[in-house]
């Protein structure tokens, strides 16, 4: 994805069923963001399932919908699971 | 529906009417009832007076996807206080096919001393001679009974460590696609079975005989409902069916919470190489299952049959507790290692969660070097051969701790922690620590709630609504996966109840039957000497900061305290 003018890059690791896209396993994606994008306009930017309640994370710290990003940075999406 | 009753003193079966205050009972609610009821709280658990009993919840029959679970009880040698085991497999199906409302193995040993079967057929049922079984892992029981038989008898037996009065052994059950690989794994059971020298149950009943229903039109439509909401709602129609429970190892390391080195960590550096990704990856490569029911009928199909790689089967399933136990908490970051320390626990007839968590104190006591694979692997074969040392392994993390003098031992009342830590996530912590059945996974998991898991604040009541709903569930014989289905619309256990059974409960009964049965549970331990001091976890999880979130279990103890009793 590019987008005009100054941009963040972000690195988007996905798990589990998230990685399905489009018929193979993506496991990660780049993504070119305008500044001052939020983790939670990347999870509406992929149409992540609400019912998913995925946990973030920034660089391996948790994170939430309205954690910034900043260029370099590396977001996990995690769909929620109940247990073992 | 009957009773049937199998006295190994007097060598009898025989078969009894239900009584009426255990009509409304199953699963865990009626293991409660049951020792309430019928055992001594201050038995000896290997003893005479100590009883078993296999109790299907009360939606067992239907083939209802995730809903076919059987629950085993009796007095736990590991905790010495009540103890509920539940599984899959088909334990519960043929059970009510046979119109069995329960089983109860009391007594024993035999008069000669000896080893017997209980077979049970729509005829009857008689106990056997089973010198041919002894000494026998489950897989080789499995094909001897299978050989014996035929190919679609259920199962339910103990391997060697039950034999052996382990106190890690379960109780194992036979799936569909016969594997004797479903555990009752928790508590020390299978050696109850083994104190009464009852190898294994044969139910041999082929066709469907579905129990009759008092409404058969609002049962229909409340599965019809239930099942449209188990295949629309992504986790339990994608997550769940291509990366099980093993999806957990991302989520639960990120939370910090994943054991790690015998609990002294929360995050494995290599979590991503034991992952559930990582393994459906190489599990698909292989040729395995990454997609497996535990029960017929189960449309979740969370399970697995995990291939090596010649692609021949290393283990079924693998699944993240064991992960969590057998991987990260030993510093172990390669699947096939975990899956061949699981298929030998799986052999044995033993508690991947107790045999995991012994295995690390006995790394941190220096019998092999944490992420040492070869010698984890030596020592589980030294559990297989009843060596002294397999023999402290064996008697679970507790036990290896007294032995081998370390004190960060993840137990509470003698139960070794499954692989959530809980001072990352404190919701567990409260759970591990105030449940009746000890720390134990299916009682009360919390991590899927949207909260601070750190944050004391709140973790008490969470923990209880929690633990209510899963007794409710443990009672139904509904696995935890369905629940996501359950939750978007209470009227739907109520309405199935109600249709099956014609009660009329209303839209609490859930929450009323978990917390009931908990109550139950708990006379049963203050009766067998239990004290709010057994409702706490180990004083050093209060203590030592568990890496990197640098965080103490400090939910305070009046809270533990006046949980269940508010």
């Amino acid at each position: 994805m590019t987008a005009e003018g100054p941009v963040v890059r972000v690195t988007v690791r996905l798990y589990s069923v998230l990685r399905h896209r489009e018929g193979r396993i993506v496991d990660r994606l780049a993504l070119d963001l305008p500044p001052g994008s939020r983790a939670g306009d990347v999870v509406r930017l992929l149409a992540i399932d609400p019912r998913l309640e995925p946990l973030l994370a920034v660089n391996d710290e948790l994170a939430t919908e309205a954690t910034p990003l900043a260029d370099g940075d590396r977001l996990a999406i995690i769909p929620s699971v109940a247990g073992g | 529906m009957k009773v049937l009753r199998a006295n190994l003193t007097h060598d009898t079966a025989t078969y009894e009417d239900v009584p009426e205050p255990w009509r409304r009972y199953g699963g865990r609610a009626l293991v409660a009832r049951f020792l309430l009821d019928e055992v001594p709280p201050a038995c000896d658990p290997l003893g005479p007076h100590n009883k078993l009993i296999f109790a299907p919840g009360l939606l067992v029959g239907h083939m209802l996807s995730s809903c076919d679970r059987i629950s085993v009880g009796g007095k736990s040698p590991l905790t010495g206080g009540i103890k509920e085991s539940n599984a899959g497999g088909t334990t519960g199906l043929k059970m009510v096919w046979l119109r069995l409302h329960s089983l109860i193995v009391e007594g024993g040993p035999p008069p000669d001393g000896g080893w017997r079967l209980l077979y049970i057929d729509e005829n009857g049922a008689r106990l056997e001679d089973a010198a041919d079984l002894v000494g026998l892992g489950l897989k080789d029981t499995a094909a001897r009974l299978i050989d014996r038989y035929h190919k679609k008898i259920g199962i339910s037996a103990i391997g060697p460590a039950g034999e052996r009065l382990y106190q890690t052994a379960g109780i194992t059950h036979i799936d569909q696609d016969r594997n004797l690989t479903r555990i009752s794994a928790r508590g020390g059971l299978g050696a109850v079975m083994g104190s009464k020298r009852l190898k294994a149950i044969v139910f041999d009943v082929s066709r469907s005989n579905r129990p009759p229903l008092a409404d058969p039109d609002a049962f229909r439509d409340a599965s019809k409902r239930y099942l449209r909401a188990l295949q629309e709602h992504p986790q339990t129609s994608q997550v769940y069916t291509f990366y099980g429970t093993a999806a957990m190892v991302k989520m639960c390391n990120s939370l910090g919470g994943i054991p790690t080195r015998n609990f002294s960590a929360g995050q494995f550096e290599d979590a991503e190489r034991i992952s559930g990704e990582t393994i459906h990856d190489l599990n698909q490569a292989r040729g395995g299952e990454v997609a497996h029911a535990c029960m017929p009928g189960c449309i979740i199909r969370c399970s697995n049959i995990y291939a090596g790689p010649d692609g021949e089967t290393l283990v079924t399933p693998l699944e993240y507790e064991t992960i969590g136990l057998m991987g990260s908490n030993l510093g172990i970051n390669d699947p096939d290692v975990i899956a061949r320390l699981n298929d030998t626990a799986n052999d044995l007839g033993m508690d991947t969660i107790d045999t995991g968590a012994a295995l690390g104190v006995a790394a941190e006591a220096g019998l092999f070097p944490f992420g040492d694979a070869a010698g984890a692997l030596a020592l589980m074969d030294e559990v297989r051969h009843g060596t002294p040392a397999g023999r402290i392994i064996a008697g679970g993390a507790a036990l290896a701790g007294k032995v081998l003098g370390i004190r960060r031992v993840p137990v509470v009342k003698n139960q070794a922690m499954s692989a959530y830590d809980p001072r990352a996530i404190k919701g567990t912590g409260v759970t591990y620590a105030t449940s009746p059945q000890g720390a134990d996974h299916t009682a009360g998991l919390t991590i899927r709630a949207n909260v601070n898991h750190i944050d004391p604040a709140g973790q008490a009541a969470l923990s209880r609504t929690v633990q209510y709903n899963m007794a409710g569930y443990d009672s139904l014989g509904a696995c935890t996966m369905g629940a996501s289905a359950f939750a978007l619309d209470p009227a739907m256990v109520p309405d199935l109840i109600n249709g099956q059974y014609g009660w009329g409960v209303g839209s609490g009964y859930l929450a009323e039957l978990g917390r009931e049965t908990i109550l139950l549970e708990r006379e049963f331990n203050r009766a067998a000497g239990f004290t709010p001091a057994d409702d706490r976890l180990p004083e050093w999880m209060t203590e030592e900061a568990l890496p990197p979130l640098d965080t103490v279990f400090d939910v305070p103890a009046v809270e533990l305290d006046a949980l269940h009793d508010g």
